[in-house]
């Protein structure tokens, strides 16, 4: 009988194009009267019905309360309304009709049941918990780092290099002022072969050093603030 | 008087706009009740549930369990976008 009525309704498709439902559902104590049904029950559910959206089902918190833990049922908290004669607020939540809907995904999460807000809460709280003791390890590895290298923000460079005749030789500094800036030049045996003291820096310096008298070899520039080694760095002579 | 009083789900549904779908066209929406009308019987049948009431456009019906309830209201809604 139910699937000849099925039958006979699924044929007679595209009555009308505007036709849309509304549905509204609580769950309370009624009382059963001759073929009837009466009850402050009976109201709630039909003031629901009389808010809800065309097309949706809207529940009442006694409702979501039942079907929460189900889970082929999924919904999302609406709104709090005050319903004509009804005492207090009622607490509306909408049944989704179609969840794999993208819309009504996003409208899900904001719905999970509690366990999962905690489980989502908890995870939240360690996850920020364990972001905070490794910004701070970093932080302590950066203060460790910055002042192991606060005396040698001092940025050494030379070119060309190679070189055959004229060296440059660059300085930059940061924050600090080198005193008395001595430059170094060595071979690799560590024999001193230029040495010379140069004015204060404060931010950047330039020379230019004559190198055509040195061995093709490669020779190692060091930069030092009076004897405070800071810096070096090698280059090839051609 | 044999009044029963009992704990159960009570659904609410109604068509949108079904006064001015009657006043658009008359016979086309007499049709769209009985459909809706087939529809409402079978699924609430379905879910063990039971029509109490018919209003014109409306029906009143009542399940023992709220899931029994919402399951019937999402198949409702479904079957009713289909014959849109």
């Amino acid at each position: 009988m139910l699937s000849l009525l099925q039958s006979k309704y699924k044929k007679n498709v595209h009555v009308l194009n505007e036709y849309q439902l509304r549905i509204g559902i609580h769950i309370g104590e009624v009382i059963f009267r001759d073929n009837d049904v009466l009850g402050d029950g009976v109201n709630i559910a039909s003031r629901i019905q009389s808010i809800t959206d065309p097309g949706a089902i809207f529940i009442s918190e006694a409702v979501y309360q039942n079907v929460s833990n189900k889970k082929q049922i999924k919904t999302s908290y609406n709104k709090e309304v005050q319903l004509k004669n009804v005492i207090g607020p009622v607490k509306i939540y909408k049944v989704l009709i179609d969840p794999n809907n993208n819309d009504n995904l996003i409208k899900a999460n904001k719905s999970l049941s509690r366990n999962a807000l905690l489980f989502f809460l908890l995870f939240t709280a360690i996850a920020v918990f364990f972001m905070q003791i490794i910004s701070s390890v970093q932080e302590e590895k950066y203060n460790m780092k910055s002042s192991s290298i606060i005396s040698a923000r001092a940025f050494l460079d030379v070119y060309p290099n190679p070189v055959s005749t004229i060296l440059t030789i660059s300085i930059g500094v940061k924050s600090i002022t080198i005193q008395r800036p001595v430059i170094k030049i060595l071979d690799l045996n560590g024999v001193v072969m230029y040495s010379s003291e140069f004015a204060p820096i404060q931010q950047a310096f330039l020379n230019t050093i004559d190198v055509s008298r040195l061995k093709n070899a490669e020779y190692i520039v060091q930069l030092f603030d009076g004897s405070k080694y800071l810096e070096k760095i090698s280059f090839l002579k051609k | 008087m044999s009044d029963i009083r009992k704990i159960v789900a009570i659904m609410f549904t109604d068509i949108v706009g079904y006064t001015k779908l009657m006043g658009i066209d008359e016979q086309k929406t007499l049709k769209l009740l009985d459909e809706n009308k087939n529809i409402h019987q079978s699924i609430i049948g379905r879910h063990s549930g039971m029509c109490i009431k018919e209003m014109g456009d409306g029906m009143l019906a009542s399940f023992d369990t709220a899931s029994d309830a919402v399951t019937a209201a999402i198949e409702i809604q479904k079957e009713c976008t289909c014959i849109k």
